[in-house]
């Protein structure tokens, strides 16, 4: 029986000193092996790992997984000297274990030192640049992602070599003016749309008034050529009927002549006119001397 | 290890011989037997498990990813060795941009930090949209960001791209045909940096939620919108004083046009007239000629005499008036 419980205690001690030497590197990390409290390898594999027993090895793990960096916006000056408040995240993760772990040994001490870098990163770049690579509505002239890959690349050298950090991407997130400019910014927006309303509004004066012009234009225009083609008509008309009196008065001009002095002398002759007829006239022939 | 239950049974000596197997059955070295041989298939069990229809599951072997299964039965080496993870790759998460989800479900309005953008043509404006994403890689997304961090990640990402995508964009695009390309190039744009972070998520849909001017501006923006409106009311009155014009001066037109077609009319008709009556009275007067004119004369002379004053002279030789000349 005392064999039994001696066989038992020995299996026992066996399976946690085994269990001792046994490192399960998850996915999530990095493990850096310690002996007597000095980094002596690093195993960047996950899966199932071996080291002494304490107090010979140690374990320290460091999240390799992706990281974001959010830090407070800030207000930079451009170098056309304009107030921008800009915010920028980054996103990093842990290149160098063994360098991240003595320098920074924790997440939120790399954030730290992470924004600084950051923070005189954007400034530098901005500081350096106008206004327009950011704002401007000619993508020609947008260099925003040039600008973000330059902080990104030098910040990323810096994070690098100081603190093992490997800095994916740091990207422009928001844009904005600080209060006053923003004010600014309202009061001109403001009176942009004004000057756009006033536009529109003459513009639709003038639009209907040309509609209208060229209205009356057409209209008189109509009316000229009916009236032109009336005295056409009334032309026509006077000369069809002087070619049928011609053609029927040339039969006899002299009866013609004849009938046309009666008839005109019964128009010109009114109850105004006085007529001195000598006694021996035709007409008063009769009156002495009868037949 | 009990044989002896199964191998006798009936007979007088039936309930001792049950008896005894039951008693051999619980001894304990039996009871510890079967003990370690439960622990064993309970252990063996810490293997199996049930991956539903809307989950991967992801097999991890001492910490290690050893292989990804679908949906199903699977079947893993026991704990500690093999582990599972479940991910639901066809949930759809919503996130929420430039306003924050609690504040819309108590209807609290986004403040101006969340929900304004810089135009590219250096104006404000307020934009909110939603964008959905659904796990798309399950070990990237469960090693390398994490749930907690996907939300945090996707919704930097969309709000750099929204950034950079409204400040090349001229306010009016923004307000009036913009929008579907926003929500295009917005899912597209945050797509690649999700997969340039190997980040194991996908973008399944952005659609803006509201673009409008601050509420400062928007009396200045709506005023636009009215003048826009009054113009094309100019327009349309002006156009409609054309059509009311135009027909109107046709048909004055006709008119004078029609006016002339009946002095034609009357004019040839009246010298068709005329004629007739002459070639008449030429017919009639060419037969006595002499006895005709002076019909005429006389008829003549009596419409016109009575009217007029009339003198006359006698005694005047040589100067007669046949005729007044």
């Amino acid at each position: 029986m005392k064999r039994v419980l001696t066989t038992i205690v020995l299996i026992a001690v066996a399976i946690m000193v085994l269990l001792s030497c046994a490192i399960e590197v998850q996915e999530t990390e990095y493990a850096i092996v310690m002996f007597f409290g000095d980094p002596a390898r690093i195993i960047l594999e996950p899966g199932l790992a071996w080291k002494l027993p304490p107090p010979f090895e140690t374990v320290v793990r460091i999240d390799k997984r992706l990281h974001v960096l959010d830090p407070a916006e800030g207000e930079y000056l451009t170098l056309d000297k304009k107030n921008v408040l800009v915010d920028t995240f980054a996103a990093w993760e842990v290149e160098d274990p063994l360098r991240y772990l003595v320098t920074v040994l924790d997440r939120d001490t790399a954030e730290a030192q992470l924004e600084d870098i950051m923070r005189a990163e954007v400034g530098a770049a901005l500081g350096s640049h106008e206004l327009s690579v950011l704002l401007s509505t000619d993508v020609g002239q947008i260099q925003v992602d040039r600008i973000m890959e330059t902080i990104t690349a030098r910040a990323a050298q810096k994070a690098s070599e100081g603190y093992g950090i490997k800095v994916q991407a740091i990207r422009l997130k928001r844009l904005n003016f600080p209060e006053e400019n923003r004010q600014a910014v309202f009061r001109r927006m403001e009176a942009e749309r004004e000057r756009i309303a006033r536009q529109y509004r003459s513009e639709g004066e003038e639009q209907a008034e040309i509609v209208r012009a060229q209205a009356d234009l057409e209209r008189a225009q109509i009316l000229a050529q009916a009236e032109r083609r009336a005295s056409e008509i009334r032309g026509e008309a006077d000369a069809e009927a002087a070619r049928i009196y011609a053609e029927a008065y040339n039969q006899d001009p002299e009866f013609y002549e004849f009938l046309k002095t009666l008839e005109t002398y019964e128009e010109i002759l009114d109850d105004d006119a006085t007529i001195v007829l000598p006694s021996d006239s035709q007409l008063l022939r009769l009156l002495k001397a009868p037949r | 290890m009990s044989n002896g239950v199964h191998q006798t049974a009936g007979g007088p000596g039936r309930m001792k011989r049950w008896g005894d197997a039951l008693a051999k059955v619980l001894c304990a070295r039996n009871l510890i037997y079967g003990l370690i041989v439960l622990l064993i298939a309970e252990w063996a069990v810490t293997g199996v498990r049930v991956i539903h229809e809307d989950e991967q599951g992801v097999v991890l072997r001492f910490g290690a990813v050893s292989r990804v299964a679908p949906a199903g039965i699977l079947f893993t080496l026991p704990w500690p060795v093999e582990k599972t993870i479940a991910v639901k790759t066809t949930e759809v998460r919503t996130m929420p941009v430039g306003y924050k989800m609690v504040d819309a479900v108590r209807g609290i309005a986004p403040t101006p930090k969340e929900v304004e953008w810089v135009t590219g043509d250096t104006n404000v404006i307020d934009l909110t949209l939603t964008l959905k994403y659904s796990v798309q890689n399950p070990v990237d997304y469960l090693f390398r960001v994490g749930r907690v961090d996907a939300d945090f990640l996707v919704r930097r990402c969309a709000e750099s791209v929204l950034t950079e995508l409204i400040a090349q964009m001229p306010v009016d695009d923004l307000l009036t045909s913009g929008k579907v390309r926003i929500q295009e190039e917005t899912r597209l744009k945050t797509q690649e940096m999700l997969d340039d972070l190997s980040a194991g998520l996908r973008v399944v849909t952005v659609n803006i939620g509201s673009v409008e001017p601050p509420a400062t501006v928007i009396d200045a923006f709506n005023d636009v919108s009215t003048a826009k409106l009054e113009k094309a009311r100019m327009l349309n009155q002006a156009d409609g004083y054309r059509k009311d014009l135009i027909p109107r001066a046709r048909a004055m037109a006709d008119r004078t046009t029609q006016i002339a077609e009946s002095y034609r009319a009357e004019t040839v008709e009246a010298a068709h007239g005329d004629a007739a009556q002459f070639a008449k009275l030429l017919a009639e007067a060419s037969k006595a000629r002499s006895i005709t004119e002076t019909r005429l004369y006389l008829e003549a002379m009596q419409r016109i005499l009575p009217d007029t004053r009339k003198i006359i002279i006698d005694d005047r030789e040589g100067n007669q008036l046949r005729l007044l000349e």
